[in-house]
């Protein structure tokens, strides 16, 4: 048996039939399946150590607090951070993001400030900023790409020329934020973040205890990580952002569980984001008082027996390994792309190699609509794809179409579900004609 | 009925009453926001009854082979009955076997037909 065959024998959904089929995932951007390691983590919690977090004296309490605290520890391991603290748990990408929007966003761009993002960024690394910037009076510029679906960074490449000053930078003067994905949830393309980021100066901090008084400086630098994780061994400290956003269940883990990694000065003069239980010092009529990070940031009770898949699932990935894991992803992606491009009728939005590419493909098939390419792959193969924007408006109007049909695959997905894939869209083309 | 039988097929390359209704004493656009979808159908109602239909569809499968099968079958009905369908009634109609989010697809046509005989066109 390969070492692939083992390895789905790890996620008990890989054995399920549709429509009499076995099942073929290709739908892992949106979200991955889960290995067996991970639920036993979630229901072990339920069925063992199940106590709310913190404060609690009782065994059961302390055995959450340190499961909930160990994954912590584990996650700023894993991505390098400089200490556990500097780890806030949330429920998802989405929730980290709106999160530096508001905290840090709100009380620091001003009128007349900008803010700079992508067109292919997902809607949950926009609109935080597209609504800050609507009512803070900033301009929000996004960053184009090439036709080969690349972000134009180098100086003079970009026909937006909003984006960049005289310097060939991506930043100005009154940029405040510059918030952009690692890599795309549609076109597969990964930024070569080290590289845009070398010309933005670090973001430093001015004298002072809220974001208010930082008006003055470089911009503050937010990553959309979630497409990123489930393929690329992540260092934050490389990258040299200030902010890295990621969701636990692209990356094998459940659902409810995700990570806002941030400099610690940045997160300490930021004001919390929710309010409430978990999160103070102490309080009274006259006042409050909040806890430092990361509880200032984690109101409420977590969701902690999913923090515990997450930590399951990061075990997981280390075992397996990045090198596998790209080894398997690109030789199948590349596999992909190339018979792909020799079907007459099939438009593939996005690079065509697999150089600086996680394996996401989307792509559409001439004169039949997204809806019904994905209804006939589950219906007549099993195969699960997306269809529709992905959570990618602005890219889907740069890209001139209004929707396109996604396969995006993991490390279990083998060469034989590429074969059957291939020849489903056959089908589909001779069945449609 | 299969998604993919004959009939429906026909349908789809083929679909019936298609064009602009010279005369419609009804007319109502309607998209479908989640996909981009678009019809709009034109009506003449004659003493209550739907006397003639066309219709422009730009969509997938579900939605063209609904605004197709709709325009032969509801031809004769009166007003009141058209405007009391509900969505189990389309499916029988249609004879599709659907899942929660392609209902939405299907649907779209009709929607578009109810709201002009309501005057929202």
């Amino acid at each position: 048996m390969s070492d692939q065959q083992k390895t789905r024998k790890d996620f008990p959904l890989l054995q399920r039939r549709i429509n009499g089929k076995p099942l073929i995932y290709f739908d892992n951007a949106a979200t991955s399946q889960k290995p067996q390691k991970v639920i036993d983590a979630v229901s072990g919690f339920y069925q063992n150590h199940n106590a709310n977090i913190h404060r609690g004296i009782h065994t059961l309490a302390e055995e959450a607090t340190d499961i909930y605290e160990n994954v912590r520890n584990q996650v700023a391991k894993y991505i390098n951070a400089n200490s556990p603290e500097e780890v806030i748990f949330v429920r998802n990408t989405t929730e980290a993001l709106n999160l530096v929007a508001y905290s840090f966003g709100r009380p620091s761009v001003l009128k007349k400030d900008e803010i700079v993002t992508t067109i292919m960024e997902h809607h949950s690394n926009f609109l935080p900023w597209r609504e800050l910037a609507l009512e803070n009076g900033a301009a929000l510029k996004a960053i184009d790409i090439d036709n080969g679906g690349r972000l134009m960074i180098k100086t003079g490449e970009n026909k937006n020329e909003d984006t960049k000053n005289k310097k060939g930078r991506i930043f100005n003067h009154g940029t405040k934020i510059i918030a952009l994905t690692q890599a795309s949830n549609v076109l597969g393309t990964v930024n070569p973040i080290k590289e845009i980021l070398s010309s933005v100066p670090p973001y430093t901090l001015n004298a002072g205890s809220s974001p208010r008084t930082q008006s003055r400086g470089y911009p503050l630098v937010v990553v959309d990580g979630a497409q990123a994780v489930p393929h690329l061994r992540v260092n934050v400290r490389e990258l040299g952002c200030d902010f890295y956003a990621f969701s636990g269940h692209k990356m094998f883990a459940p659902m409810g569980a995700g990570v806002l990694w941030g400099r610690r000065e940045i997160l300490e003069l930021m004001p919390p984001f929710l309010f409430g239980g978990g999160m103070i010092k102490n309080v009274s009529l006259a006042g409050a008082e909040y806890a430092e990070v990361p509880a200032k940031f984690e109101a409420g009770t977590p969701s902690v027996a999913d923090v515990a898949g997450l930590g399951a699932a990061i075990e997981y990935l280390e075992e397996i390994g990045y090198e596998e894991i790209a080894n398997c992803e690109l030789s199948n992606c590349e596999l992909l792309l190339g018979e792909l491009q020799k079907i007459p009728e099939v438009t593939i939005y996005g690079p065509k190699t697999t150089k600086d590419r996680v394996a996401t493909i989307s792509f559409n098939v001439r004169d039949i609509h997204p809806h019904d390419v994905a209804q006939f792959l589950n219906d007549n193969y099993g195969i699960a794809v997306r269809a529709g924007q992905h959570c990618a408006g602005p890219l889907h109007e740069r890209l001139g179409i209004p929707a396109s049909v996604r396969a995006s695959l993991a490390f279990y997905n083998t060469e034989g579900e590429i074969r059957v894939f291939l020849t489903a869209i056959k089908d589909l083309i001779r069945v449609f004609k | 009925m299969n998604l993919y039988s004959l009939t429906i097929m026909d349908h789809y390359h083929h679909p019936r009453n298609v064009g602009k209704l010279d005369g419609a004493t009804h007319k109502a656009d309607e998209v479908n926001t989640s996909c981009g979808d678009k019809t709009r159908f034109g009506l003449r109602v004659e003493n209550d009854k739907l006397k003639e239909i066309k219709h422009e569809t730009r969509g997938c499968l579900v939605a063209i082979v609904s605004a197709s099968v709709l325009s032969e079958k509801i031809i004769g009905k009166s007003t009141k009955e058209i405007k009391e369908m509900k969505a189990e009634d389309l499916m029988a109609l249609i004879g599709m076997e659907l899942t929660t989010s392609r209902i939405r697809c299907a649907m779209l046509p009709l929607l578009a037909i109810q709201k002009a005989l309501k005057g929202g066109g």
